[in-house]
């Protein structure tokens, strides 16, 4: 038995067993008929909205309240007009959940293919910016074939009809063209940042809209205001005027938020929860460089599952769901740390005098290569790699394996700066 | 006003706004687990991080924009920030703030 069809006959149990209430005992005929006509009426209204968009949700949820319809139809012909009452006000209920699931349905049906045709615009002109740059930059490459996976699997989601799906992976795509390009082309990023930002409020804007209906009047000034703000935002986007475009911007999404929060009496900051959705998207990124020198399927895989909360805590943000993007990305963090190999509590005491030793080492090159040619700069690197490796030397002594490591890395990167400044091939 | 009173007053900002952050805004129940922190002692850390990560970030761009700054204040934070967010993604946040804090002062140097 089909799923619409076992959901169908315990609809219909469910109606025709309930206790019949008192007032149905007396249930008038000429009213249960004119509900019924209303619910036709209705059902029309829900297939047109259904019709406008692609889900096969709606369409489900559309037969269904087709069926209950036609229930209430029969009871009422064959004169049981208090279960016809019954199976009609299920049906209206039906109807009612089909015209929000349509609506909902259509809106993002509608935002995921402009994300994908905005994720597809950024993937090209950062494969552009790749190519022209001649790159080889690793790490550009990387997020380059991410964005392009996202996309491909985003294009997918929307042929099977699931559009929120697709919207996560679009707008995860768009992100990665966006953090490659900034790592191939500043001046194009000033250009794409404002249009993101400008989308991003544009969201808050919608869900303001939604509430706008119930807000008091000072809020809907606030509203106003916000409104004003975004438009000139986006006459200065069009007019090339990047600073101006980003500064409405920035203040109608702060005032939409700001009005959010009041109308929501929600308590958790919208900044806060921006930051650190920010920060994780900085913890992902460093991630991934590390995972990615592992080659581990079972590590990539752990990192997928993080990026994926981070798309969720993305969408619940730019949704003004503060809350809920909150623990989305706080989850992507520990996803990312349990990939990691959890904490680094219990530090291997062996592996941190092992990087010590290597530290060493390579500032011992450094000094070597400073004699024969020597550099202003390097010189000063070498200076400042040599105080965090006696820092954490001392650390060490101290017995904090765990600070003494990450000081004597910070070392570590700093003599390969140094040994890049003076041309040594290998770094 | 005087570097060394500007960074003081990062400093105080970021510890204000950390402690307002554990406060108000982070919910204990969404943190990482931990066998020797408590969750909400760490959500403040990792909130704390965030705040700094953002001033840090604010004055790299700054930096980056002024042809006369420091090419090793640039590296040297840079490199801070960089094993920071390794602590981070390793929930180690404590250890990472104060990598982070060093990342400022770095480019907020007293006279």
């Amino acid at each position: 038995m089909t799923r619409p069809v076992l959901f169908l006959t315990l609809v219909t149990l469910v109606a025709a067993l309930a206790p019949v209430p008192a007032r149905s005992q007396t249930v008038d005929t000429a009213n249960v008929r004119e509900f019924i006509e209303r619910n036709a009426e209705l059902l029309d209204v829900a297939a047109t909205l259904v019709q406008e968009t692609n889900s096969t949700k709606a369409r489900g949820s559309l037969d269904t309240a087709r069926a209950l319809h036609a229930q209430s139809i029969k009871l009422l012909e064959e004169n049981r007009p208090g279960l016809a009452a019954r199976v009609a006000l299920r049906t209206r209920e039906v109807i009612q959940q089909t015209i929000a699931l349509a609506k909902r349905e259509a809106r993002l049906e509608e935002q995921a293919l402009k994300a994908i045709e905005r994720a597809a615009f950024r993937l090209e002109q950062a494969r552009t910016a790749f190519e022209d740059a001649g790159s080889r930059d690793a790490a550009a490459r990387r997020l380059l074939l991410e964005a392009n996976d996202n996309l491909r699997r985003a294009r997918q989601q929307l042929q099977q009809h699931t559009f929120e799906v697709s919207l996560n992976l679009a707008e995860s795509s768009a992100a990665l063209s966006l953090r490659a390009l900034r790592l191939l082309r500043h001046d194009l990023v000033d250009a794409e940042d404002v249009q993101d930002e400008i989308e991003r409020t544009e969201h808050v804007l919608e869900r303001l809209a939604d509430v706008r209906p119930a807000l008091p009047p000072a809020l809907v000034n606030l509203a106003d205001r916000a409104i004003d703000l975004q438009a000139q935002a986006r006459a200065g986007a069009v007019a090339g005027d990047v600073a101006i475009a980003r500064e409405r911007t920035l203040a109608a999404r702060s005032l939409g938020l700001r009005a959010l929060r009041v109308a929501s009496g929600g308590e958790t900051s919208a900044e806060n929860v921006e930051r650190a959705v920010a920060a994780t998207d900085d913890i992902l990124e460093r991630a991934r460089e590390l995972t990615q020198e592992t080659g581990d399927r079972h590590v990539a895989e752990r990192m997928a599952d993080a990026s994926r909360a981070q798309d969720a805590a993305r969408h619940s943000l730019a949704q003004s769901e503060f809350e809920v993007a909150l623990r989305q990305t706080m989850r992507a963090r520990a996803i990312v740390r349990d990939a990691l190999g959890g904490s680094s509590a219990s530090v291997d005491v062996a592996a941190v005098e092992t990087a010590l030793a290597r530290t060493d080492e390579l500032l011992g090159r450094l000094q070597n290569a400073l004699e024969s040619h020597d550099d202003a700069q390097a010189r000063d690197v070498l200076r400042r790699a040599r105080a965090r490796q006696e820092e954490a030397r001392h650390a060490f002594a101290d017995g904090d394996p765990r600070r003494a490591l990450a000081l004597t890395k910070v070392a570590n990167n700093l003599a390969r700066e140094g040994l890049r400044l003076l041309g040594d091939v290998a770094f | 006003m005087s570097p060394s009173s500007r960074t003081a007053v990062a400093f105080t900002l970021v510890a204000a706004c950390a402690l307002a952050c554990a406060a108000n805004d982070f919910p204990g129940g969404s943190a990482p687990s931990a066998t020797t922190v408590p969750d909400s002692t760490r959500v403040s850390w990792a909130a704390a991080c965030d705040v700094a990560l953002q001033q840090l970030d604010a004055l790299l761009a700054a930096r980056d924009a002024d042809p006369a700054a420091s090419f090793g204040d640039i590296a040297e934070a840079r490199s801070l920030r960089s094993e920071a967010l390794d602590l981070m993604a390793a929930s180690d946040y404590e250890l990472a703030f104060d990598l982070i804090v060093r990342a400022i002062s770095v480019l907020e140097p007293s006279p």
